[in-house]
């Protein structure tokens, strides 16, 4: 029995669930089969379809492209204090943290590099299906989400363009990030962490009502960010020697409730808020006075499971970024308020069309509107008032065909309409071939867009404007065309992934530059990169497991206007993490990264470089160590976390970005 | 020729409001020489549900073919005294489910009662509570439990290599799984238990029992294996990788790895074998498990953990030869 404080609040989630998504008059339609009395009724009864098709991960080798899976234990071993650090154990992806002083103080997370502005634009980010890639500059704020890390079942990283499975702006690569279900997150977790700069602590109830399981999640962080001096500065200008501001508070409460609503239904409702004070800009330059986030998101997901494993899925969501900002430029004071709305509604329906197939298709409608007076401002404007609408609509699907047992065939795409860009199609052809058990060749080629963020088509309306180039052709949409060949492999306990890739891509956009504008072309970037990713997993005994990633590559371009393509991707990066479990109570985990040096575009004007710099290459050790006992016969741990072991101080992006040094943290976890 | 009753109506009111039946059946009665074998059959079925319907009419349909028994279907809930007979020599009473079994079982034992579509569990305790057990001839059961042999062989051949099982149960369960030790050595398989007593003891019961378990196997323990917790036992079992193993289709469809489980149809199919090779007195075999059987496979799971299994025919004719074997 649950203690009985908590029963207002288990009723009023209820009660929530139920009436706010209108599902009481459903329910009682659609009831459980009556239940036979006692004993044989347990042979006969219906059960909830609780793996059903959209619940159940692709293995690795029947994909039709390339997988990173983070594991609960990764994220964990890894040490991670923020989200987007997670990601510097995928191969091939760039991590840069702080990229952004003028608009949110956070990371950059780029598959392939590519950084041509502080957003990564260039990747689409999911969370349980729900795109949190902003409108305005594009790219993820990752501060902003309202996720703890805790609440994280797994993260699947898609190593290549995927519109035909993850839609719009799944270009060079997809974050899908997908959180525990209720079920698994039973009782009360309560847990601290306590460092240099960085104060947390989480509170979590989870509950369960015969067929309502819920989970509610609130977290208040505190993180001061980088030292405020650069230690080893790159010039003695004062201008050199500081580093951005970023302090930041977060406050984050999130919701989930999965109700089963019959054997075959179920609904998932899901509500999150992430608020508070977060600093920005740098010194005599853009800086916030005061500045506070408040972001809330809705969202309701229908799933009813089909005959013969298949599905049908309806999922509405509702996001709300807002930001509340004074911010102190040249100009003076100005109002940086930004609120970006976003209303979404995605079918799916998966189906066996013949024997050994299996469609997935559906479609979706989108709606933003963006609002950020002083960021739309582009040019020589200090604000451009308005809300600025936003319509997508796409159909999808994709056809996967076991033509034989060793052969898989998919072959999907998607066609999309949007309003700055119109129509586009982007297909994908992948061919997965068990050439013996345990290992597998893939062949694939995919294609995909991304479409103009707000801010680039505000741009681009400001070049096409009668005091520039009424002639300039309308902006398009960035293209890729990407090729890979793929192996996967199992050797005893070790699992290796290879693959090698091409990736073509053209209309490439820049709108910050007069001379894209003067060329008469704002897609004119081209870069042609290519590259290797290796990933291996060893599950050495019980104890221990090895994860190594490496990457390299190259970029190919001519760097048309001035804008930096090549060398953007790092010659090689790679990561190693170290668990093992000593035994019941303790156990530890090494993780090292290293990155060959980088190039970036203009973006930081170090005095002594011109257009176009290179960050050098960096190395990284973090380290965990954790000791598992009981208090009172509940389970509790104690974990000492320190990242940057060797002490490093290094820049990441910029030259005016030097990361912290050795940080330490302490967190305490009890299970109540 | 013995004649009789035969009515294969599944509604009990047309029975009763069929005078001339009546008359013909008194008819029957007076004419009918005494008769040595089995020809009276009474199905008595629990309640008016889809299974018990699939069992009776099956059974219905598969005596009907040889002409020699009459059939008469009851209702538990519309059941009279004077639907027993008082002779009974030549009959055989069929209870489906459980409280049909339970309300026979505290009737007189006039005659021999076959006890179907009930756990073994529910069917000993039963026996025993009402001192049926001394009588096994008069008083048996075709149990709904595969036995377990049949169960860990299917572990066996599905995920050969996977030895460690893990069973979840509560604190009354211990009785389910009697005779499991047995199989268990003759399999050389290794047997984890967690033992819940409330709900709060789930999950962490379920963690540590994954974390020692390649297999997790489901046993017909109706406070642990309920839908409320279906979620938080498949959830867990699927992302630790550790299959779960369940009891019927349902469980399948639910997202259990793979299932062996008899349906109604099939014990109705054992039921007609064994009243047709019963010997006069209607002396009813001992109890017994399902001789027919399906095996059902969830190739969405078993592909998403990667899982290189046979197929569910495979998997069904492997199974049958290892009972042959056995017997």
């Amino acid at each position: 029995m649950l203690p009985k404080k908590h029963k207002l609040v288990r009723t009023l989630i209820a009660s929530g669930v139920l009436l706010g998504c209108n599902l009481a008059p459903f329910a009682s339609k659609i009831a459980w089969s009556a239940p036979v009395p006692e004993g044989e009724s347990i042979f006969l009864d219906d059960m909830p379809v609780v793996l059903s098709a959209s619940r159940l991960s692709q293995p690795v080798n029947e994909a039709p492209v390339a997988v990173t899976i983070i594991d609960r234990q990764m994220i964990k071993d890894s040490g991670a204090w923020d989200l987007s650090e997670i990601f510097r154990l995928v191969p091939g992806m760039y991590v840069a943290y702080h990229a952004d002083p003028y608009f949110s103080a956070d990371s950059t997370v780029a598959y392939h590099g590519m950084v041509t502005t502080t957003m990564s634009d260039r990747m689409q980010v999911l969370i349980d299906g729900r795109s949190v890639y902003a409108s305005l500059f594009g790219g993820v704020n990752w501060s902003d989400l309202p996720i703890v890390l805790d609440d994280i079942e797994r993260i699947e990283v898609i190593r290549g363009p995927d519109s035909a499975s993850y839609g719009a702006n799944s270009y060079s690569g997809v974050i899908n990030i997908i959180t525990r279900h209720p079920a698994e997150t039973q009782g009360q977790t309560l847990s601290f962490a306590l460092g240099k700069g960085r104060k947390e602590a989480v509170y979590r109830y989870g509950g369960k009502q015969g067929d309502l399981n819920y989970r509610l999640t609130a977290s208040l962080r505190d993180d001061t960010g980088e030292d405020s001096r650069i230690k080893n500065a790159t010039s003695a200008f004062t201008f050199w020697t500081l580093n951005k501001y970023d302090n930041k508070t977060i406050q984050n409460l999130s919701l989930r409730a999965d109700y089963q609503l019959n054997s075959a239904d179920t609904m998932e409702f899901q509500l999150g808020y992430n608020g508070g004070p977060r600093e920005v800009g740098e010194y005599n330059n853009v800086s916030a006075i005061s500045r506070n986030a408040q972001n809330h998101f809705e969202m309701l997901h229908w799933r009813r499971a089909l005959e013969a494993g298949g599905e049908l899925s309806v999922q509405a969501f509702h996001t709300v970024e807002r930001v509340y900002a004074s911010l102190r430029d040249s100009d003076g004071v100005s109002n940086g308020d930004a609120i970006l709305r976003r209303y979404d509604l995605e079918v799916q329906h998966t189906f066996s069309p013949f024997k050994n197939a299996r469609l997935v298709w559906g479609g979706s409608i989108r709606y933003d509107q963006t609002y950020a007076p002083y960021y739309l401002g582009v040019g020589d404007n200090q604000y451009l008032f308005g809300d600025f609408p936003y319509h997508l609509r796409r159909l999808f699907g994709n056809l996967e065909w076991r033509a034989r047992p060793d052969l898989v065939f998919n072959v999907g795409g998607m066609i999309e309409n949007n309003t700055y860009t119109g129509t586009d199609t982007t297909p994908r052809f992948a061919v997965n071939w068990h050439a013996q058990p345990g290992h597998t060749l893939r062949l694939s080629h995919s294609r995909a867009t991304r479409s103009p963020s707000v801010y680039e088509k505000i741009y681009d309306s400001y070049w096409r404007g009668s005091d520039f180039y009424p002639s300039l052709p309308e902006m398009q949409t960035e293209r890729i065309k990407s090729t890979e060949l793929g192996y996967i492999g199992k050797y005893g306990h070790l699992d290796l992934d290879f693959r090698l890739f091409y990736d073509d891509y053209s209309q490439l956009i820049d709108v910050r530059n007069k001379r894209s504008a003067a060329s008469g072309n704002l897609n004119a970037g081209t870069a042609v990169m290519r590259g290797y990713e290796l990933q291996l997993k060893a599950q050495l005994s019980d104890q221990t497991r090895v994860i190594y990633g490496l990457s390299g590559g190259g970029v190919k371009s001519d760097n048309v206007n001035g804008v930096i393509y090549s060398d953007s991707l790092p010659k090689y990066s790679h990561s190693l993490m170290l668990s093992h479990r000593i035994n019941d109570q303790w156990s530890g985990s090494l993780v090292a990264y290293q990155v060959a040096k980088t190039k970036f575009n203009a973006t930081d004007y170090n005095p002594r470089e011109n257009r176009g710099y290179f960050i050098d290459g960096n190395r990284r050790f973090d380290g965990r160590l954790s000791y598992q006992f009981k208090i009172g016969g509940k389970q509790a741990e104690c974990a000492l976390i320190a990242q940057n072991l060797a002490d490093a101080h290094y820049f990441e992006y910029r030259h005016d970005n030097e990361l912290p040094g050795r940080v330490v943290r302490l967190n305490f976890k009890l299970d109540i | 020729m013995c004649a009789g009753i035969r009515s294969h109506h599944p509604c009990r009111f047309q029975a009763l409001l069929s005078p001339v039946l009546m008359l013909l059946a008194l008819f029957g009665l007076l004419v009918s020489p005494a008769c040595f074998a089995v020809d009276n059959i009474t199905l008595l079925i629990s309640e008016d549900g889809p299974a018990y319907n699939e069992f009776a009419s099956q059974l219905n349909s598969l005596l009907a073919n040889s002409n020699k028994y009459a059939i008469k279907t009851i209702y538990l809930s519309a059941l009279k005294p004077e639907d027993l007979p008082r002779n009974a020599a030549n009959h055989v009473l069929v209870a489906v489910g459980t409280p049909a079994m339970n309300s026979m079982a505290q009737k007189p034992p006039a005659m021999s009662v076959l006890n179907v579509m009930v756990p073994r569990d529910s069917f000993h305790k039963t026996a025993r509570q009402y001192g049926r057990h001394q009588d096994p001839h008069h008083f048996s059961s075709i149990y709904f439990d595969q036995p377990w042999n049949r169960q860990l062989a299917l572990i066996r051949y599905a995920l050969p290599g996977r030895n460690r099982i893990g069973l979840l149960m509560s604190k009354d369960g211990g009785e389910m799984t009697a005779g499991l030790q047995t199989a268990v050595k003759e399999f050389d398989m290794q047997i984890n238990v967690e033992t819940v007593s409330d709900d709060s003891e789930l999950l962490p019961a379920l963690r540590r029992l994954l974390g020692n378990s390649e297999v997790l196997l489901a046993l017909p323990d109706a406070t642990i294996y309920n839908r409320n917790n279906m979620p938080s036992i498949l959830l867990s079992s699927y992302r630790q990788k550790v299959p779960l193993f369940g009891f019927s289709a349902a469980y399948v469809k639910a997202g259990a790895l793979a299932a062996v489980y008899s349906s109604p149809a099939q014990i109705a199919l054992q039921v007609s074998e064994v009243i047709q090779g019963l010997p006069a007195h209607a002396n009813l075999p001992l109890p017994q498990y399902p001789r027919y059987f399906s095996v059902n496979v969830n190739t969405q799971v078993s592909r998403s953990l990667s899982l290189d299994m046979e197929d569910e025919s495979t998997l069904m004719r492997k199974l049958k030869s290892s009972a042959e074997r056995a017997q």
